[in-house]
């Protein structure tokens, strides 16, 4: 008998819950005329979005960006605000979880009334946001993600509302597999990655594609299942029979640390490569000696002098304050976001969520911190300076070594700075 | 018209979602003393195989769904054949193995899953009234389960094994039984988010997600059915409430502080092993003399 | 093959620790792996004020080790140890939820980020062995592994509490009316348990970093590696160590690096499916 009126009182407080719910309405779809991406200003701010994580393992990163925009919000309203309006900006941690992500988005639409979105950045994340942009119409621009997924649908049509402000990751497969096949005449690699990270797998398959029809040889692709594997000698022991020249790993940067000691302890005397993940500071710190002479892609040369007034800017702002420096290049890239929305504000002269996204994807030299961006509309991608880089030992004269930078490549050509 | 906004309404659809896979646990480990500790991943079989039959081969969603749910309960069968015969704590650490697996499994798969950048535009169903509805017919359901024969010999298995055993009760087809059962469930809610999220990605399946349904379940009381549906209903939407500074570490930590606690002292769980009845609310209040006693109350309902 | 056997030695630092305290107490310690990252966390800050030297690491590896292991037992363990039905499955939940706490605790106020060892440590270079490079660092790691063993087997077997603590893995209870000390033969043991945790934290540190799951990952190789060399068995759970560390190896090499966790945990289940005592184990069924 307990259990029958159990039942009862659960049935009904539940359908006293659906009737509540169906006022409600059905679901996001209903919402959007509603929603504060729909076109509404409130009289006096722009409004604007950020979603990263400020908490949790990529913390480092989420917070490093989330100042850097604040910095250019600040600075921007000192001038007088976009349109004559000041921006308010508003952000949420996602703790770099999909369903965090959406949580945030929505809350910053539905509840901040946001007209654009600035981040997230990693690839997963932006994946689940694009649907709650495009549904609401909101334009996003992600940040530090190179996944082609994200800006385009399997048909290759392209998100409309969906942005991004790095390039995807086959403009920085193929110059650097051109650069090793034809500067430096290496015929074989050997691929190594992590599996659990949607941007290394990629990597391994365009690296592959781009490698071959060079007319190089993939003599061993081997993979480690997690980025919290930390062993990778059975797998280097096979790679390094085969004898490749360079060992190409787009893997976490600990991981790479502990591949690059793994691989020389077991005897391997030929190169490294890689891609945007190598670019830590803690690499040539804790590796420097296994990996000197590696070649990397970097979406942005760090050691570029055009850094050098932002970085003091921060200096100004922030006082001395590591956590931009430990952000690696992020905060860059949240630089240059913010960058290309206020152009698109200003080129659209209205602050509305569709009149912005359609003047983003029409921006054309904006000037970023290392050069001039403008977007593709085909793809939503922008073209931008990419970096080649190795590490070598100091040049100051002190112990220890860092990230070199070789040359910049832009549109696909590389040029090497001449000693 | 719009009472609550959307945000809003994201939030409880989430928690009904969870609900059901939290029910589906509750029945495995609450009520039958199986802990499982990689369930989540029979979640990842739910919502990607329909998001398999959805995307590629264009079935209606609700028929995904189904077959989410069918698929699991194979796997769960397939798996549980042989596991489910070990005893509980090797069990534990099998289930452990078996998560795992399934995501590993997943990731090795670009080709047909997408592997580790997960499958986009699959297909939106998911909606409040959809999730209220399924939430009260699953809890219905669990109701006459639990009811059922079945059911208590599910708590019987729990309370002693081997007094199950003499008793003639079949208790390796009773554990297989409501494994697949439980699989299915968590299926369902799998399935589920995967249409609300219009995305599905193996990370969103992973160790951290079984850590938080089997938690949810040993914290609002093995032995109850709306222990479990209230933790679920407070702790789901927790972290949406916390965005603080190291508010998430310090959840877990404290979860964790809380499962030690509750493991030592009251394994049963907070609820222990009593459900919300009508005849205890007022039993509730007339022990605390808001209520006046009566003598029909104890004739009454029981 | 040589690199089978080293990683499969670091493996059986932590397994003999793991199979300690099952053979003796029935139960799987999942809190083992908070001693091995306190270990190494303990290490690493040291070395962040003084010399890297190995042997001071270790002695402040071990005592922490211990440290936190005996704390666990104290706080948490004994009391559902004394009673008398208490489940094992309870205590493993118990010892995950400690391990739960353990990270996130680490995570709020030390951080998630990897902490590196000095490089003197990390890159002490290798040997050559048998024709292939085996890292320095592992070869201390065997050795040390081999000794503890040892070492342990001997104290079991022949001296007074090591008579004691065999009687008490009968029953608990008993032991304590037959007179014997069972709390301090508790602490003695999760010391001891503590101390070999605490070393494996350390050269797992210096060979992969400190960091806040450091223990869990490594805890399940070692539960694998003694169900398979037989838990309730010592030199079992060396042998299963190094056999795991080879067939890991053989199954990277040769099959699929990506599926060599999954294929561990298969080994698992069909090892406690068909043979539960594992190798060398003795065999333990429930008494009805």
């Amino acid at each position: 008998m307990n259990r029958n009126a159990g039942k009862k009182w659960l049935a009904l407080l539940l359908a006293m819950v659906m009737v509540l719910a169906l006022c409600v309405g059905c679901g996001p779809g209903e919402e959007t005329e509603e929603g504060g991406g729909g076109g509404e200003t409130s009289s006096d701010t722009i409004k604007i979005g950020f979603v990263g994580p400020l908490t949790g393992d990529a913390a480092a990163w989420g917070i490093a960006q989330l100042k850097a925009i604040q910095i250019r919000v600040d600075k921007c309203n000192q001038d007088g605000g976009l349109l004559g309006k000041q921006v308010e900006l508003f952000y949420y941690d996602n703790r770099e979880d999909a369903v965090e992500t959406v949580n945030a988005a929505r809350k910053l639409i539905e509840n901040d009334g946001v007209v654009a979105i600035l981040g997230p950045n990693n690839s997963i994340c932006a994946q689940a946001m694009s649907s709650v942009c495009d549904d609401y119409k909101v334009p996003m621009i992600a940040t530090n993600t190179p996944l082609e997924q994200i800006t385009l649908d399997d048909d290759g049509n392209v998100r409309p509302y969906v942005f991004r402000a790095i390039m995807i990751q086959r403009a920085y497969v193929a110059p650097l597999c051109n650069y090793l096949y034809n500067d430096l005449g290496i015929r074989t690699a050997a691929i190594f990655y992590a599996l659990s990270v949607d941007t290394y797998v990629t990597f391994a398959q365009q690296f592959r594609a781009e490698w071959e029809a060079l007319g190089g040889t993939v003599v061993a692709e081997e993979t480690t299942a997690s980025v919290d594997d930390v062993d990778f000698r059975a797998q280097l022991t096979k790679i390094i029979e085969t004898d490749p020249e360079i060992i190409v790993s787009p893997m976490t940067y600990k991981q790479i640390i502990l591949m690059g000691q793994q691989a020389r302890e077991l005897g391997y005397e030929g190169m490294f490569g890689g891609c945007d993940t190598w670019y830590q500071v803690s690499i040539p710190v804790e590796a420097g000696p296994q990996l000197e002479g590696c070649i990397a892609i970097a979406s942005l040369d760090i050691n570029s002098e055009k850094l050098i007034p932002i970085q003091e800017e921060w200096l100004e702002y922030w006082g001395e304050d590591q956590t931009l420096r430990d952000g690696g290049t992020d905060p860059y890239y949240g630089y240059d976001a913010w960058k290309m929305l206020e152009a698109a504000i200003n080129d659209a002269g209205a602050a509305d969520s569709d009149s912005i996204r359609d003047a983003l994807e029409n921006i054309t030299d904006v000037e970023g911190c290392v050069g001039l961006l403008s977007m593709d509309p085909e793809t939503h991608n922008p073209d931008r300076e990419l970096a080649l880089v190795t590490i070598a030992p100091n040049e100051d004269g002190s112990d220890g070594y860092y990230y070199k930078t070789l040359g910049t490549i832009y549109g696909g050509e590389i040029t090497l700075f001449d000693e | 018209m719009t009472i609550i906004n959307a945000y809003w309404t994201g939030i409880i659809t989430q928690t009904g979602i969870m609900l059901i896979a939290i029910i589906g646990v509750s029945l495995l480990t609450g009520f039958t003393g199986i802990f499982s500790m990689g369930h989540a991943g029979f979640m990842c079989v739910g919502a990607y195989v329909s998001a398999l039959l959805v995307k590629s081969c264009g079935l209606p969603i609700w028929v995904g769904i189904l077959c989410g749910m069918a698929a699991s309960m194979l796997f769960g069968l397939l798996i549980g054949l042989p596991t489910l015969r070990l005893r509980g704590d090797y069990f534990l650490i099998a289930s452990i193995g078996i998560g795992e697996a399934i995501r590993l499994i997943v990731e090795n798969t670009y080709d047909l899953t997408g592997g580790s950048t997960g499958m986009m535009d699959i297909g939106r169903f998911t909606s409040l009234p959809v999730v209220l509805l399924l939430d009260v017919l699953v809890i219905i359901f669990a109701v006459r389960f639990l009811k059922s024969k079945f059911g208590r010999n599910c708590v019987a298995i729990r309370e002693d094994e081997t007094a199950a055993i003499a008793m003639g009760i079949d208790v390796y087809r009773t554990k297989v039984l409501v494994f697949i059962i439980s699989c299915a469930l968590v299926a369902l809610s799998g399935a589920l988010l995967g249409h609300y999220l219009n995305y599905v990605n193996p990370k969103i399946f992973n160790a951290r997600k079984s850590s938080e349904l089997i938690m949810t379940v040993i914290m609002g009381g093995s032995g109850s059915l709306t222990g479990s549906i209230l933790a679920g209903l407070v702790l789901t939407p927790l972290p949406e409430f916390l965005r603080t500074e190291s508010a998430q570490e310090w959840r877990m930590a404290i979860y964790g502080i809380l499962i030690v606690l509750i493991i030592m002292f009251r394994p049963n769980g907070l609820m222990g092993n009593k459900e919300l009845t009508i005849a205890g609310i007022k039993r509730f209040f007339q022990r605390i003399r808001l209520l006046p006693a009566s003598r029909k109350s104890a004739k009454g309902k029981e | 093959m040589i690199n089978g056997l080293s990683i499969g030695s670091v493996y059986a630092l932590m397994a003999v620790g793991y199979s300690l305290i099952y053979s003796l107490l029935s139960f799987t310690n999942f809190a083992h792996a908070v001693a091995v990252t306190a270990g190494a966390y303990v290490s690493c800050y040291l070395f962040m004020y003084t010399q890297p030297n190995l042997l001071l690491g270790l002695v402040a590896s071990l005592l922490g080790g211990a440290l936190v292991s005996v704390l666990i037992e104290i706080l948490v363990y004994r009391n559902m140890l004394m009673k008398r039905n208490s489940k094992k499955l309870y205590l493993m939940i118990a010892g995950w939820g400690i391990s739960t706490v353990a990270e996130n605790l680490i995570i709020i106020f030390i951080s998630s980020i990897s902490q590196f060892y000095p490089s003197e440590l990390t890159s002490m270079g290798s040997i050559q062995l048998l024709g292939s490079s085996i890292g320095k660092v592992d070869v201390i790691i065997l050795v040390l592994s081999i000794l503890s063993m040892a070492a342990l087997q001997s104290y079991i077997s022949f001296s007074r509490d090591g008579l004691a603590i065999r009687g008490a893995s009968h029953n608990l209870q008993y032991a304590s009316l037959m007179g014997v000390n069972t709390d301090t033969l508790l602490i003695k043991v999760f010391a001891i348990a503590g101390v070999l945790a605490g070393i494996a934290g350390l050269f797992m540190g210096i060979k992969y970093t400190a960091y806040p799951t450091l223990g869990s990952v490594m805890t399940n190789k070692a539960f694998i590696s003694a169900v398979l060399g037989g838990l309730g068995s010592l030199p079992g759970a060396i042998a299963g160590a190094f056999l795991l560390g080879v067939i890991e190896v053989f199954v990277a090499g040769y099959i699929s690096s990506a599926l060599r966790d999954m294929i561990s945990f298969g080994i698992l289940i069909l090892v406690l499916i068909v043979r539960p005592s594992g190798l060398m184990g003795k065999s333990s069924e429930d008494k009805a």
